[in-house]
């Protein structure tokens, strides 16, 4: 007895030293990425130091940049990013929609959805999205339609983008596996059932990455809906004052500080999202009690 | 069931187009009096005729929608003659500030009442824009970096020239500029290379980045002093190239009447240029008074 408790001891122990030793080395290999990142932003850094270094033979330039001009006008081209975030929101919100459920559409068997599906995404896809923003803000009021700037911008970044990542979603429902839709209906599920607790939960599972990407490629098309000239964005702000101050450079290097920085919060989040539909799933965590 | 859904996709669409043929008959001057406001169109990408004050806060208790801009946040001096005519007119004046192509190409969709935006009348703009009389004149000039080696337009033969897209610069070189002959002074050379970029500060940009394609643009005399002034290494070449007639743009495919509009706009003016307020304006703004005919 003494024995067989000493042993499972010791098999505790082990298995302890085995956890730790796995979290030192999950440590270690974050430290290590962080120095080499912290590395990267020096060299980054470097580039726009200005610097000149004389190596004798040759003489290395670093690009200079205004740093009077960066700070006096951050602050004005910061405004833009309410703008930018607020667009592109509603944008996706309105996308994640239509992608569903032309995903759903094109999936089932009525002709005239699919078709509808169909048009829709081989129609916007094959058209520029500076064209879709035009024609919701500039056509459309021939028909006696108006949508303001804004709204002109939302419908149309969302139309694009809802094409784009309908067929993410058609993978992702796709991807659920036949016994899954089998098992379901031997439990007796209608249809809808089957799609709402079976089928779309883990398709989502596997729809976020991309969902994610394509939220932050929107975020920088959002700038496009300044055409229409009520919404001024980032990348607009960054552009006027720039080319009035003559300081081109600095005003979009101001902006894309500002787009990486959007783009870093939504990265977290969408880390944050991931890990929460992960749970379900038996990854490494749930070892880890 | 589907007999239903296509009858009633019918009514909408026959609704909906029904809808827009009830528009119209309204007369523009009165909707803009109605409205308290006038909505300017304006590209704030020119120092010193149009461009944004990024200290500046809102007017105070301004009727201007929130998406659109006042006055003091943007500042010049189309600026300045936008609001002299909003108060010929009795109402505020408020900004919008949506591309120049598209200002230029018409079909506004009622979004702006007007564009007073240093725009040249030309034929072309006429087919698309109706147009008040010019408030001021703008000088066409070339300009050419200090070491680019050039000393008149006779080197510019074959040569690379920057312009910007859809401006009358452009127009000039295709043969395509369709202002008056007396106000054309110089043809343009024989043979030469274009290099279109968004903008005329995009070539200033260019050069002052020392890129290799080009060191020479052609763009109003106005511009070219203010690059100067803002440390670009760029002088003068040549004379005069042509004259332009800068003119308040109003949209020909309005749903609104404009005839009493425009008449109104082009009466506020002449008052204008009668009182001298155009000319001190133009002093504050050019150093030089660009509101006489130089014809």
């Amino acid at each position: 007895m003494a024995a067989d408790k000493v042993s499972m001891g010791s098999y505790e122990d082990y298995l302890q030293r085995l956890l730790a030793e796995e979290r030192g080395k999950q440590m270690a290999h974050r430290v290590k990425m962080a120095l080499a990142w912290i590395g990267l932003l020096l060299i980054l850094a470097l580039i726009f130091s200005g610097f000149e270094i004389n190596l004798g033979f040759t003489q290395i330039k670093f690009i200079k940049l205004d740093f009077e001009f960066i700070k006096d006008f951050s602050p004005f081209i910061a405004e833009g990013a309410l703008q930018t975030i607020l667009i592109s929101i509603a944008s996706i919100v309105l996308a994640m929609v239509l992608a569903l459920i032309s995903a759903l559409a094109r999936i089932s068997k009525n002709p005239l959805a699919i078709a509808v599906s169909t048009f829709y995404i081989s129609l916007i896809r094959g058209t520029p999205l500076y064209l879709q923003v035009i024609f919701f803000f500039l056509a459309l009021p021939q028909m006696g339609i108006y949508f303001s700037g804004y709204w002109a911008g939302v419908i149309a970044l969302g139309l694009n983008y809802g094409a784009y990542m309908s067929e993410i979603f058609r993978a992702g429902i796709l991807s659920v596996g036949k016994g899954q839709h089998e098992a379901a209906t031997a439990l007796g599920m209608s249809s809808g059932q089957k799609m709402r607790h079976i089928v779309l939960p883990q398709a989502l599972r596997l729809a976020i990455p991309p969902i994610g990407n394509e939220y932050i490629a929107m975020l920088k098309d959002s700038s496009l809906v300044s055409v229409t000239g009520f919404v001024r964005e980032v990348l607009w702000r960054a552009q006027r004052v720039g080319r009035a101050n003559f300081r081109n450079l600095e005003a979009l290097i101001i902006a894309a500080f500002f787009y990486w920085m959007l783009t870093l919060v939504f990265t977290a989040i969408q880390a944050r999202i991931e890990a929460r539909f992960e749970q379900g799933e038996g990854g490494v965590k749930t070892i880890s009690h | 069931m589907r007999k239903t859904t296509l009858v009633l996709t019918i009514l909408v669409i026959a609704s909906v187009i029904l809808s827009a043929c009830g528009g119209g008959g309204n007369d523009l001057l009165d909707v803009v009096k109605e409205r308290g406001y006038l909505v300017v169109s304006t590209d704030p990408n020119y120092e010193p005729q149009s461009f944004l004050d990024p200290t500046a806060v809102r007017a105070e208790g301004t009727v201007c929608p929130d998406d659109m801009l006042t006055y003091g946040e943007m500042k010049g001096f189309d600026i300045d003659v936008a609001k002299a005519v909003a108060d010929g007119l009795g109402v505020e004046v408020c900004f919008a500030t949506p591309d120049w192509d598209i200002i230029t190409a018409g079909s506004w969709g009622d979004r702006w009442d007007i564009s007073i935006g240093s725009m040249t009348i030309t034929k072309t703009r006429q087919e698309a824009l109706d147009f008040a009389l010019p408030y001021y004149y703008t000088p066409a000039q070339f300009a050419a970096a200090s070491d680019s080696g050039y000393t008149s337009l006779d080197d510019l033969e074959g040569e690379t020239i920057c312009v910007a897209t859809a401006t009358t610069y452009l127009d000039w070189f295709n043969g395509e500029l369709t202002i008056p002959e007396s106000s054309i002074l110089v043809q343009p050379p024989s043979d030469f290379t274009l290099v279109e970029l968004p903008t005329d500060q995009e070539c200033a940009q260019s050069i002052a980045a020392g890129r290799p394609e080009f060191s020479v643009y052609l763009t109003s005399d106005t511009v070219i002093n203010s690059n100067m002034a803002g440390g670009l290494d760029v002088v003068k070449l040549g004379p005069v190239v042509f004259v332009e007639e800068l003119a308040p743009a109003i949209d020909k495919n309005s749903s609104y009447d404009t005839a009493a509009f425009i008449d109104a706009v082009s009466n506020i003016i002449k008052g204008l240029h009668a009182n001298g307020t155009l000319s001190s304006s133009s002093m504050e703004w050019f150093e030089v008074d660009l509101t006489k005919d130089p014809r």
